[in-house]
Order: structure tokens, then C-alpha cells, then sequence
């Protein structure tokens, strides 16, 4: 008797599963599970532009419609990662062009994208729908210009914290009056100013646009405008908040304000003036999502408005919130769930930001949905950690930036192994963790031993010796994505836990003690993955035992890469270079 | 005479504005010193001197002990010389000694913050208002600004470098009012770590101005040079264990 459940059945119960990590499962259980999945899999997710090659991925998933790629390692967004490193973007658009040309969405995060790639596209995918890139770079607004005048069923245009190179504001009136189907746009990283005719236009002729995200030369004026022909809109990005404007102009934005009943998520207010802030008050009920992150107000502004927040599940702001204003935030905001904190900057200013662990202990306290918080501190205690995770096991991402390295508790002097003990001890479904401050090997013991369900791990200026990537590497069995820096260990743990990298994405690690020859040998033993050496000031012999700069790691179907700049050595590359004789134990 | 010890370090590219500083007085025993890690030129064996804490090292390259981190003031971790640790943490070819990427903060951001940190940006000090012409009572909801304006920066420092010495210093001039006064600081506070007898040793005091030129100490009047200097070189004769980081 046929057990199997016909393939029309299966097409229909997968069509209930969503989530791509619950498809890869499925696809796991058997053959006919296998097939019938990929055939029905419309959004494939790959997570290492390098783990498998392009025309793979086509070749399995022929009715792909989106696709999602990353390409540098995270480090790379704090300027770790040599330009020229890779992540390039073209061998895929080429690949879908010829293979996948039904292709609608494409979402790309630090990869470099050119002009050529953006043309292609425009060029290809004759159903092209939305493109998302983050954190990208290499192209300028010519490509932008490309996508707008072919792209003719156009729903998103994002470019988030893209570096273009920025040839005036032309590009957006290249986008056809036939166009309406907008529904978001993003050009908040751009730096020259579009015309205001051409902007309000397209937002007049767009009736699905809910997420507008302008640029900081988007002023104020032309601000009321925009939201007076698109009061529908559910995201804001404003532009520059701090031109001068008349009573009457005022009171237009006010009123335009008022008239956003959709508003969820608001960001932009480039150095939003304080006397701007009541404009915002109209709004402030509905948010969920608040971007303060630009906003460069005092305590007492930020806690007029976010006293009124109600709703507020994301709020991204800078230390000049203080602790008094988290204590505010923690009062009037029960909803949260993800908390950013970032530095202003305001040492510099030899201004004293009276943002301390204390901050942090009170949202915890009092905000039961708190999930996931960023924290830039200039100092933290253990104590303030122990009572963070008693008071919210349900933390599921932790990262702690104490901005001195080496810091110890500042009231013991202790380092702070016991607090991050705490953290992952009481969290218990943690998934995120960054540390900072003054760690020893003991920390890393206890990350291994209790950060069970840890994938990702972001270390730097901490441990004494091998033992702490050991306990990592040996005990955080969920471990996907490691990355660390300027930490003293060597060889041996590297060495004695290959085998856990391939159950890895990737591990990054810089400035650390590992040699020449653990990487020749690492690359040899274990064929799955690329171990890459980034080494842009490589000394002329390079004897087996010497340091290097910038090692990566991270598993691959696709075998070395052909892409690698001069600085980036592999055995591959180099086969003539033996392997020393070093051991793995 | 309190000086704060500082080890300024900040983010690479766009020579961010965060600066941030790390307190070695929480570290290390000595006070008073602005201490700035300097990259050494590539023709040297930096990448090794780059990292503190290597085994397996060449003979000849100057080898701090590994976890030499005296910066931490663990009590057991005596007779650490503090510029063991000091020698590192150093990435790239900028000559101020930056930490690449650290504070980790993404460069959109560090990008804002140098501009409004800069002179051009018109509310130079986050949101307090500076000079502006009658903030009016046609702007709805006015309240009290929140403060004063800001107070003149009081301390000017200037880095010094010794020859022979990996690391320059800096420190504030405002705080002396005196050549003599600076340069028996400048040399209490070098030969304290280059084991050098002071008094066997001649120094040469140069500095460099505003417009670029190298003159000696004393050339010009206390009041102008310390209005004017940018950088301070000394020069001296004793060789010392130190030397061989050149070389």
C-alpha cells in the first residue's frame, strides 16, 4: 500500500508553512517531501552569499519569486572587513536573469551592488517588484534612475543605510506617471536633495504607499505637503526637522500631523528642534515603532514625547535619554520590546550624559514584553546584570556595548563574568548575545555551559586565553555565528573544535593570536569550509607561526570562491604552501 | 595638578567624533597622562608588536607577554609594565593610533554625529539652542530651552612623542605655565617607563606650530607657544630597551 500522501495534498499543507527555517525542516524528511517543497518554495532566504552558488539554488527552487541574500560578514559594518573583500551581488542577478527571470523581490544586505546590477534587473525581471538593499554599497543613483524608468509594477524601492555614490536627486523623476503601485520607498540614505514636484507627484499618484522614508533634505515645508497627499501613510521617515518655519506653516504641519491615523512607525527627525516636539504628539498614541536615533534632544523633550507612547514596541534613542527618561520610558511604555541605546557622542562635548546600568534595570523592570535590547554604556555593574535577568527571562537578545574596554564592574572592580552568567543562565531561550566589559575565561565557561540556544555571539577586548573559545566552541551547541575581536587566544581550541564549524554559518575572528599555520591546517582538514585569511599588510615570507590580521570562516557547498581580492589568502588559492606540522588533537 | 588619564581611542574612517576614552586610571597605577597609542610605521615588524598576547614569536621582535593586560589592575598581575599593553590595540595606518570599529557603531551614524559635532552644523551642542536670533513666540509650544550654553573647552592637548619610544603621549598644556614646568614632567614621565637615568641622559625639546614649522622650546614666549603648539618632539641620547621596538 502507497503511503504517501499525493503530491497535490503535500502542495497544499505546505503551502501553510511559512517560515523558511520550518520548510527546511520539511525538507528534510524524505524524498517526495524534498521535491514537493522546493517545487512550492516561492521565498528562499541565503543566509552566506558564499555557502552555495547561484545557479544551485535557481536549479532547486524554480518557482522562486523572492530572494534574500547576505553578503559580508557583520564585522564589516564596523569598517573590519578591507573593501574589496567580496559579496558581490552581480553573479546572482545574472544567474536569476538567465534562470529565474519570474523573479519579483529581491532583498540584499551588505553586499556590493553596481550600476550593472541594478540596470540588469531593470532589465530582466519583467515582474520586478521590490528591491531592499541594506547596508550596501557600490552603486550610484544613475542605477536608481534604472530601476525607477523599467520597473513598471514597482511596490518597494529601500535603500536602508546604503552607501551611493550620490549624482543628484534626477533619479526619482524617472519614475513613469504610469507607475502607482508604490507602496514603500526609502531613500533616507541619500545624500542630495530630490525635487519636490517630482516627490509629491509620485506620492500623489501612489493611493497603496504606506512607508515613506525621506532624506535629510526633505525640509520641513515640503514635509506637510507630502503627508497632506498621503495621510494613509503607516511608516515616516522625515526628513531634516529643524528649519525655521512660520506660525502658519506650523500649525499646517500640525494639522497634517493629525490627519496620519495609520501611523505606526515614525523615524527620520534629523535634529528635530525641541519646540518641534508637540507636532509629534498627534501620532504618538498609535506608534509602535520610534527612531530617535538622530534625534538630538534633551531628557525632558524625549520624555514629553514618549510619555505619550502608549503603544510603543520598538524605540531606537541616544543616551541623552538618560536614566531618567528610561524610568519614564518604563512607566509609559508597557508594550516594548526591543530597546536600542546609542552614544551621542556627547563626551566629546565634555557634556555629562547621566546614562548609567541603571537605565536598563528600570525598563526591565517594568516593560514584561522586553525582548531584545542594544545598550551603549560608558560602565556596568554585575549587579545591574544579575537583576536585568531576574527580572526578564524572556530576553531573547542581549547586547551590552560598555564603550571602555576592559572595564570592570565600576562599584567592585570585578569583572563582569558573574553578570553575563546571570544573563545567560536566567535567559533562557537567549539567542543574541554581545559582551563587553571586563571578561575572563570564566565568562565563556558559563556561556558554554548555560547559552544553550545561543546562535549568535559578538565578543571583543575579552578573555585571558583558549580556554574561552574552547567553552564556546565546545559547550554553545546552538551556535551559529561567532564573531570576535582582539581577544588572546590561539590554536589549540580553534584546532580541537573544527568540527563544530561546519555546524557554524561563520565565525569571524580578528586581532586574536591565531597563526598562519592553524589556518593552512584548518583548511586542509576540513574541505567543507573556506577559511579565509585577510591579511592586507602580509609580511613578505609568512612562517607558519606568525599571527594573522583577520581570519573567516564559514561553511560552503560552492567550494572557494573565485572572487577574492589579492589580500584574501586561501589554501586553495596557494596549494603549493604546505601544511606545517602542526597537530589537530 | 590632576590630569586625567586617558587612552584615546576612536573608530577609524571618517575619524569619528566619539573619541571615546577609556579611563587607565581605573588601570594602572600611574596618574596624570593622556596616553595615546601610536601606530608604528609599516617598515617595522608591526603586526606582531600589534598583538599582545602571541606566542611562538621571532627572537628579535619585542614580545609582550601574553595577557599582559596590566590596563585590567588585577592585583596579580604585578610588574606589568604598562606600556606592554599600551604598545597595542592598534589597526591601521592612521597616525592618531585609532581602534578600527570600536565603539561599534555603524558609519551612517558615526557619519551624523561628525557632522553635528562639526562647526558647520548649527546646533553644535545636541539641541541646546547657541545664538539664535529671538527663538519666537509664534512657534507653538514653546518651552524653556533646556540649558546654558556650553563652556569653552579649558585644556588643549598636544601630543608628544619621544624618540626612541613607540608610544607618544599627550598631554594638556593649559595645565603648565611654564617651559621649565612642562619639560620636567615630560621627562619624569618618559623615563619613567624607558628605565633611563635621567641624568645621564640630554633632551632636545622641539615643537611644531601653527603654521608647520619646527622650532626649539623656548624660542618664542611661554604665552605664544602654548596658544600655538600642536605637537611637542624630544629628542635624547640615552638608548634603551625601548629602542629596539625600531628596529
Amino acid at each position: 500500500m502507497d503511503l504517501r500522501l499525493p503530491s497535490k495534498v503535500l502542495e497544499h499543507i505546505f503551502s501553510f508553512v511559512d517560515s523558511n527555517e520550518d520548510r527546511n525542516s520539511v525538507s528534510l524528511v524524505c524524498k517526495s517531501w524534498f521535491e514537493t517543497e522546493r517545487l512550492t518554495r516561492k521565498r528562499v532566504f541565503v543566509r552566506n552569499c558564499y555557502a552555495v552558488t547561484p545557479a544551485a539554488v535557481a536549479r532547486r527552487f524554480p518557482e522562486m519569486r523572492s530572494l534574500t541574500l547576505k553578503g559580508k560578514p557583520h564585522f564589516a559594518d564596523y569598517n573590519l572587513v578591507p573593501d574589496g573583500w567580496g559579496g558581490y551581488a552581480w553573479p546572482w542577478i545574472e544567474a536569476m536573469a538567465e534562470k529565474s527571470p519570474a523573479l519579483e523581490e529581491l532583498r540584499l544586505k551588505r553586499m556590493v551592488v553596481t550600476d550593472e546590477c541594478l540596470e540588469k534587473i531593470a532589465a530582466s525581471f519583467k515582474e520586478f517588484k521590490a528591491l531592499v538593499l541594506t547596508s550596501c554599497e557600490g552603486f550610484s543613483t544613475d542605477g536608481l534612475a534604472a530601476i525607477a524608468v523599467a520597473c513598471r509594477n514597482l511596490r518597494e524601492l529601500e535603500l536602508r543605510e546604503c552607501i551611493v555614490e550620490d549624482l543628484g536627486g534626477d533619479w526619482l523623476s524617472y519614475f513613469p506617471e504610469t507607475l502607482t503601485s508604490l507602496v514603500s520607498l526609502d531613500f533616507s540614505c541619500l545624500d542630495s536633495e530630490v525635487k519636490l514636484s517630482d516627490l509629491e507627484l509620485l506620492v500623489s499618484r501612489s493611493p497603496n504607499l504606506k512607508s515613506l522614508k525621506l532624506n535629510r533634505d526633505v525640509s520641513l515645508d515640503a514635509l506637510g505637503s507630502l503627508l497632506r497627499l498621503a495621510p494613509q501613510l503607516v511608516e515616516l521617515g522625515t526628513g531634516s526637522f529643524s528649519d525655521k518655519l512660520d506660525q502658519e506653516a506650523v500649525s499646517k504641519l500640525s494639522q497634517a500631523f493629525t490627519e496620519l491615523k495609520e501611523l505606526k512607525s515614525l523615524s527620520g527627525l534629523w535634529d528635530v528642534l525641541p519646540e518641534y516636539i508637540p507636532l509629534l504628539y498627534s501620532v504618538c498614541p498609535g506608534l509602535t515603532s520610534l527612531n530617535l536615533s538622530y534625534a538630538t534632544v534633551q531628557m525632558p523633550d524625549l520624555v514629553e514625547l514618549l510619555s505619550r507612547c502608549s503603544n510603543l514596541q520598538k524605540l531606537w534613542v541616544m543616551d541623552l535619554i538618560e536614566d531618567k527618561g528610561l524610568e519614564a520610558v518604563a512607566s509609559s511604555c508597557k508594550e516594548l520590546r526591543e530597546l536600542r541605546v546609542f552614544p551621542s557622542g556627547a563626551d566629546v562635548d565634555e557634556t555629562n550624559v547621566a546614562l548609567t546600568e541603571q537605565g536598563l534595570v528600570s525598563v526591565s523592570e517594568a516593560c514584561p514584553n522586553l525582548e531584545s535590547v542594544l545598550y551603549f554604556c560608558a560602565q556596568f555593574t554585575n549587579e545591574a546584570l544579575v537583576t536585568i535577568a531576574r527580572n526578564r527571562p524572556n530576553l531573547k537578545c542581549v547586547r551590552l556595548c560598555v564603550m571602555e574596554p576592559f572595564a570592570p564592574d565600576h562599584k567592585t572592580q570585578q569583572p563582569l563574568d558573574e553578570g553575563f552568567k546571570a544573563i545567560v543562565e536566567g535567559c533562557k531561550g537567549l539567542q543574541r548575545l554581545s559582551v563587553s566589559g571586563l571578561l575572563t575565561d570564566k565568562a565563556f565557561e558559563y556561556i558554554g555551559t548555560h547559552g544553550k540556544k545561543l546562535r549568535m555571539l559578538s565578543i571583543a577586548f575579552a578573555g585571558d586565553s583558549d580556554l574561552m573559545l574552547h567553552h564556546l566552541l565546545s559547550g554553545c551547541e546552538s551556535l551559529n555565528k561567532l564573531e570576535i575581536r582582539d581577544c588572546p587566544f590561539g590554536d589549540t581550541a580553534l584546532l580541537e573544535n573544527a568540527a563544530k564549524l561546519e555546524t557554524m554559518r561563520s565565525l569571524w575572528m580578528s586581532s586574536c593570536g591565531v597563526s598562519f599555520g592553524a589556518c593552512k591546517l584548518l583548511s586542509q582538514k576540513m574541505p567543507k569550509l573556506n577559511v579565509e585569511v585577510i591579511d592586507e599588510h602580509p609580511l613578505k615570507t609568512r612562517p607558519d607561526s606568525s599571527p594573522v590580521e583577520k581570519i573567516y570562516i564559514y561553511r560552503t557547498l560552492a567550494g572557494p570562491r573565485l572572487d577574492m581580492p589579492e589580500f584574501v589568502w586561501t589554501i586553495h588559492k596557494n596549494p603549493e604552501i604546505g601544511v606545517s606540522n602542526l597537530a589537530i588533537e | 595638578m590632576e590630569l586625567d588619564l586617558d587612552l584615546s581611542l576612536s573608530p577609524h574612517t571618517n575619524s569619528s567624533k566619539f573619541g571615546f576614552c577609556f579611563d587607565l586610571n581605573k588601570h594602572c597605577a600611574t596618574e596624570g597622562m593622556l596616553v595615546e597609542v601610536v601606530h608604528y610605521e609599516k617598515t617595522k615588524q608591526t603586526r606582531f608588536e600589534s598583538m599582545f598576547w602571541l606566542d611562538n614569536m621571532e627572537e628579535d621582535c619585542y614580545v609582550p607577554k601574553p595577557c599582559s593586560f596590566s590596563l585590567n589592575g588585577q592585583p596579580d598581575e604585578e610588574d606589568e609594565d604598562p606600556l606592554e599593553s599600551d604598545s597595542t590595540i592598534v589597526d591601521d595606518e592612521e597616525e592618531d593610533g585609532e581602534v578600527v570599529g570600536w565603539p561599534p557603531i555603524k558609519s551612517c551614524m558615526t557619519k551624523y554625529h561628525n557632522y553635528r559635532h562639526s562647526r558647520n552644523h548649527p546646533y553644535h551642542h545636541h539641541g541646546r539652542r547657541i545664538n539664535i536670533p529671538n527663538p519666537t513666540a509664534t512657534i507653538i509650544g514653546l518651552r524653556p530651552s533646556s540649558s546654558s550654553t556650553s563652556s569653552p573647552r579649558s585644556s588643549m592637548y598636544v601630543k608628544v612623542k619621544m624618540d626612541g619610544v613607540a608610544i607618544a603621549r599627550k598631554v594638556d598644556i593649559k595645565l603648565f605655565n611654564s617651559y621649565e614646568s612642562l619639560t620636567n614632567f615630560l621627562i619624569t614621565m618618559f623615563t619613567q617607563y624607558q628605565n633611563c637615568d635621567r641624568e645621564d641622559t640630554s633632551y632636545k625639546f622641539t615643537f611644531q606650530g601653527k603654521e608647520g614649522d619646527w622650532l626649539l622650546l623656548g624660542d618664542v614666549p611661554w604665552k605664544i607657544f602654548a596658544e600655538s603648539v600642536h605637537r611637542i618632539s624630544i629628542i635624547r641620547d640615552c638608548p634603551c630597551a625601548y629602542t629596539r621596538l625600531l628596529f
